[in-house]
């Protein structure tokens, strides 16, 4: 049981956070239909976590939280898939930028630069600019300290410069 | 670079949904709200609603202590609402069901309290579901208690004083159960692929009483005809002065 109320907030939070958790796994997943996909099942489990009864602290950190873990449980399945197809190919599944510089031919390529960059770096980077969370909700959301998240923001944004002076992004 | 960085930024933040998925995604999260029973959950529902029966030494002594607790009869009142897979849902049902169908035996009322109890499991099976916690055991439980008290209602006279009032119930009951099937049927076409099969044996659960009960209204139906028709004939009989 739920009261009105609650209802009320749930939907309201939805309109208010919809996008940015659409945005966060569209970043994540760089698939639109998946995205779509991710995000709902991110509000839809955060329902049922209302209906259960548990009480949350802070929905918008909540949210970003369970898309995140959402996010990484596709991956290992992914993994588990292509790993499977990948080694019959005989392909080495390590960390490759031909893919994410393939994104730059997308008509959305918004993501492209910053995916240029390890994501230890790249994921704070797009939660604090594009997100806009504070650091705060973001330790929160990667469960690490605060000092940990500032130290790797400043990294990762020396990176991004680094990126973008040597590819001349046009952006 | 600041110049760039803003430019990515600026683009990066305008990647959201178009106004149909939007749409599409609040419609479909609005229609899992609206099934979500209103009220205030209880002390139990929120603290307890986790709890498993799986024992480990630690929880031993939680349960010692809600064992005096539960001899208690604002505990037996705090069952309640408690549901499949809750610590106190045996209390609910072999304790408070069963008192409450004595009394309702002792005061004619046995069917009208059958009936409670069936559509009460179909409830249950609702806000299970809603929860992400309706699993094969819940289900199991559900659908015998279901099934044994429906039966009650439909072939139990009980000591309901005349064939049209069991009629009435009956019918009353059989519109029950068809709302709630086609509730079950909505959360069945939200719920994801692996909670179908549990749903989509209940609703069969619920569609055989509803073939069975239109048979026994039919019945009562044709009985409440034929007893009125004997009434009549008995009181032309008395104004006739028995001829």
């Amino acid at each position: 049981m739920v009261k009105k109320a609650t209802k009320q907030q749930f939907l309201e939070a939805y309109n208010q956070y919809g996008d940015a958790i659409f945005r966060y796994c569209f970043y994540k997943t760089s698939n639109r239909e998946k995205a779509l996909d991710l995000m709902q099942d991110t509000f839809v489990k955060t329902w049922e976590y209302i209906v259960a009864g548990k009480k949350i602290d802070n929905l918008k950190a909540f949210l970003y939280k369970s898309a995140t873990n959402l996010i990484i449980d596709w991956f290992r399945k992914k993994k588990m898939l292509s790993l499977d197809e990948l080694s019959e190919s005989g392909f080495d599944p390590s960390f490759d930028r031909t893919d994410r510089m393939i994104n730059q031919l997308d008509g959305e390529i918004a993501l492209e630069a910053v995916n240029l960059i390890e994501p230890i770096y790249r994921d704070v980077i797009v939660m604090r600019y594009v997100e806009e969370l504070s650091i705060k909700e973001i330790a929160d959301i990667l469960e690490e300290k605060e000092n940990n998240i500032s130290v790797r923001l400043n990294r990762g944004m020396k990176k991004l410069r680094q990126v973008l002076n040597e590819h001349e992004q046009p952006i | 670079m600041n110049n760039q960085f803003d430019q990515y930024l600026k683009r990066t933040r305008g990647v959201k949904m178009t106004p149909e998925e939007k749409e599409k995604t609040f419609n479909e999260l609005k229609a899992r709200v609206l099934v979500t029973p209103e009220g205030t959950p209880s002390f139990l529902q929120s603290h307890f609603s986790g709890y498993s029966f799986q024992f480990s030494g630690q929880k031993v002594a939680v349960f010692v202590v809600l064992a005096i607790l539960i001899l208690t009869t604002s505990t037996s009142f705090a069952a309640g609402g408690a549901l499949p897979g809750d610590f106190l849902y045996p209390v609910k049902i072999n304790v408070n069901e069963k008192v409450e169908g004595y009394i309702a035996e002792k005061q004619g009322a046995k069917q009208a309290f059958e009936v409670k109890v069936a559509l009460n499991r179909l409830k249950e099976a609702e806000q299970l579901q809603t929860e992400g916690r309706l699993d094969e055991k819940s289900k199991e439980i559900i659908t015998t208690n279901f099934e044994q008290h429906a039966a009650n209602v439909q072939f139990e006279e009980g000591l309901t004083t005349s064939v049209v009032a069991t009629s009435s119930l009956k019918t009353r009951f059989q519109a029950a159960l068809e709302n709630h099937r086609d509730v079950l049927k909505q959360l069945s076409n939200l719920s994801k692929k692996s909670d179908k099969p549990a749903l989509s044996s209940l609703i069969m659960v619920v569609d055989n009483e509803l073939k069975v009960g239109s048979s026994t209204v039919t019945t009562a139906a044709e009985g409440e005809i034929k007893v009125e028709s004997v009434k009549g004939i008995d009181e032309k009989l008395n104004f006739d002065g028995g001829h």
